[in-house]
């Protein structure tokens, strides 16, 4: 009878701890209805983007991102809890039919996080498959640390204002202005 | 019907068992899992010493690269590989598999981007004399870091010798990809080669050598328990049980010969103390009726049962005791109630006591009244049959009777009979006092309790003191059952 209980009480935590466990998902399921930056979507791959057509998606929070002037050096601040979302799409379904986004690349805010690099999570969601990768790399902030500095992209940030790892700034993007 | 006796296990393998499963599953659990540990850490500390080292080639390569200094990185990866002193090879491939910094392909596509936008145009080198360096198709590794993007680890074992590879990716990073394009994630891929075979050789001996300990002791500790425990516990207790057998035989000439001052010595001691004490008793059975120890057996109180009472006396003892020896008169006193005794007991009867040159005995149970008459009757016949030597010419009166008599333990807490008290046991010893000698006389109840099984003669009026009427009895002339 002890076994049993034992036994049941063991399944039990065990299911709570499964349970916990699949909802401690970092991306919320509604990016989908967020602000769109890019519309329809950023033509030609991108080193670590290779897909042909990315769209990109904020958190209202990011619109609250502001610029601080400290010692007279500007930077851009995202509060903790903004997200991006990258939904890279391959282009491959018939006109006026929707796609499913090939992957979902995705910065959230956290500094607290220790897998956080540089202030970031950077979120790897492959297809319709639900598992989120937290990529344990220094690929992704690598790259994204030339947003900081004069780039290719965009404006090409040529001030090398600190752009706080994202090389379109929502600001940039939506009024042309830092 | 006694239950089946269970097949029996040796103390000796039971504890041999327990011990092999704690050498196997404590120690040996233990050991496989610390080499186990010992393996993964080795492998994990060659990995990220590996991925350190990489790591470190490729921030070096990458920031040599971008002044367009392809020659000094080309130069520093090849003074790693030769003078560096690791124990790991460094080769870096293009992302299609083709090892870079040896033909002139990258070359020519770098400055096919940067001559529309008017920045460095590169020289190429003298045009290698050999092709290139190749990854294969099979080297899936390889193929994977370039497709994931992420560090890939792979393991074989060539010529005895164990090699681990990682694959690590060189991104595309935006000042690359101002002169090698932007259509691709991945610039090339750091292969980084390193023999572990002497890394793993220690904790594979440490492994090895544990384990040798652990069969020479698994193998060793049981035999060496099971030897310890056969002299130490087991002989003694097979002893013991040898002396326990003996006595449950009705043998007390045995006894344990108890060794030093452990435990199963005590118990050997204690044994032999209550063979003695069991010997006494044996010895003083002899002395006491079946009855009685029956009685202490079942703390037996007074009850009233049926039972037939059989009295025999000696005719003429006083004038043969008279004119004989008190060695004599006891030799044949004991002689005539020893047959008297064996032939009450032959039939299933008990002597309840001797009183003098008299015997008392009781018949209990179904067929009491036969039993007790087929007894007199042997009794009277034995006596008769054997010459006068035998029993020095003696012979016996028998009285019997039955009926429902009181039984119980008569007496003090410190001296007490089980005995048997009632009217009916006075008739009996009335009616032996008035048989002749060589007769046996029986009461009317056992007349008709017996009647299908004796014969007799009568019946006869008997005065008896303490009854008013004369008493109906029967001379006992034979059994026809």
């Amino acid at each position: 009878m002890r076994i049993r209980k034992s036994i049941g009480a063991f399944v039990a935590v065990m299911a709570l701890v499964t349970i916990g466990g699949c909802t401690s998902s970092l991306i919320p399921p509604n990016w989908g209805s967020w602000e769109r930056l890019t519309a329809p979507g950023l033509p030609g791959p991108i080193p670590g983007h290779e897909e042909p057509i990315r769209v990109t998606y904020v958190n209202p929070l990011v619109e609250t991102a502001r610029m601080v002037t400290q010692n007279g050096v500007p930077s851009l601040e995202y509060p903790a809890g903004s997200i991006i979302v990258k939904a890279g799409f391959k282009g491959a379904a018939a006109a006026g039919q929707a796609e499913l986004p090939a992957k979902l690349y995705v910065m959230v805010k956290n500094p607290a996080d220790p897998r956080a690099r540089g202030g970031w999570l950077w979120i790897v969601r492959n297809g319709t498959d639900p598992k989120e990768i937290v990529v344990d790399a220094p690929y992704c902030v690598d790259c994204h640390g030339y947003a900081n500095k004069a780039n290719p992209y965009g404006d090409r940030n040529p001030g090398e204002v600190f752009r706080d790892y994202v090389f379109l700034p929502y600001q940039i993007t939506t009024t042309g202005k830092e | 019907m006694s239950a089946p006796r269970r097949r029996s296990f040796p103390i000796a393998l039971k504890v041999d068992l327990i011990i092999i499963l704690s050498l196997v599953v404590g120690i040996g659990a233990g050991i496989a899992v610390l080499a186990v540990r010992q393996f993964t850490a080795t492998i994990q500390a060659t990995d990220d010493a590996l991925r350190r080292q990489s790591q470190i080639i490729y921030y070096s390569i990458k920031n040599l690269m971008l002044p367009g200094d392809a020659p000094v990185a080309s130069q520093f990866l090849g003074d790693i590989q030769n003078n560096a002193g690791l124990n790991a090879s460094f080769t870096l491939y293009r992302r299609t598999g083709v090892e870079a910094f040896v033909d002139n392909e990258t070359i020519r596509r770098v400055n096919a981007n940067n001559a529309p936008r008017g920045a460095k145009i590169f020289a190429v080198r003298p045009e290698p004399t050999e092709t290139p360096d190749t990854v294969g198709p099979e080297e899936r590794n390889f193929w994977e870091a370039v497709s994931t993007q992420t560090v890939t680890v792979f393991q074989e074992t060539d010529r005895g010798r164990t090699i681990r590879t990682l694959d690590t990716p060189l991104p595309n990073d935006p000042p690359c990809s101002l002169c090698h394009g932007t259509d691709h994630s991945v610039r090339g891929i750091l292969e980084t080669t390193v023999d572990i075979t002497d890394s793993l050789r220690q904790p594979r001996d440490s492994a090895l050598l544990a384990s040798i300990i652990f069969v020479v002791l698994g193998t060793a500790l049981p035999l060496l328990l099971t030897q310890f425990l056969r002299r130490a516990v087991i002989l003694p207790i097979q002893r013991i049980g040898d002396v326990c057998r003996t006595v449950a035989a009705g043998a007390f000439d045995k006894k344990v010969a108890p060794r030093g001052n452990d435990e199963i010595s005590e118990l050997g001691r204690t044994v032999n103390q209550m063979v003695d004490g069991l010997y006494e008793r044996f010895q003083l059975s002899k002395f006491v009726s079946a009855s009685t120890i029956r009685s202490i057996r079942e703390s037996a109180e007074g009850s009233r049962q049926p039972a037939t009472m059989l009295f025999s006396d000696v005719r003429g003892f006083t004038a043969f005791s008279a004119d004989r020896e008190p060695e004599t008169v006891v030799r044949y006193l004991n002689l005539i109630l020893d047959t008297q005794t064996r032939i009450v007991q032959a039939n299933g009867g008990d002597v309840d006591k001797y009183v003098g040159d008299q015997v008392f005995a009781l018949f209990t149970g179904e067929g009491r009244e036969l039993a007790a008459c087929r007894a007199a009757i042997s009794i009277q016949k034995e006596i008769a049959s054997t010459k006068e030597g035998v029993y020095g010419g003696l012979s016996v009166g028998i009285g019997i009777d039955t009926g429902e008599v009181v039984m119980g333990r008569i007496g003090s807490e410190t001296r007490a009979d089980f005995t048997v008290i009632g009217d009916r046991v006075n008739t009996a010893a009335r009616l032996c006092g008035a048989a002749l000698a060589g007769t046996v006389l029986v009461s009317e109840a056992v007349r008709v309790a017996a009647e299908s099984t004796i014969t007799t003669r009568g019946p006869y009026g008997l005065r008896v003191k303490g009854k008013r009427d004369p008493l109906r009895v029967h001379i006992l002339t034979g059994i026809t059952s």
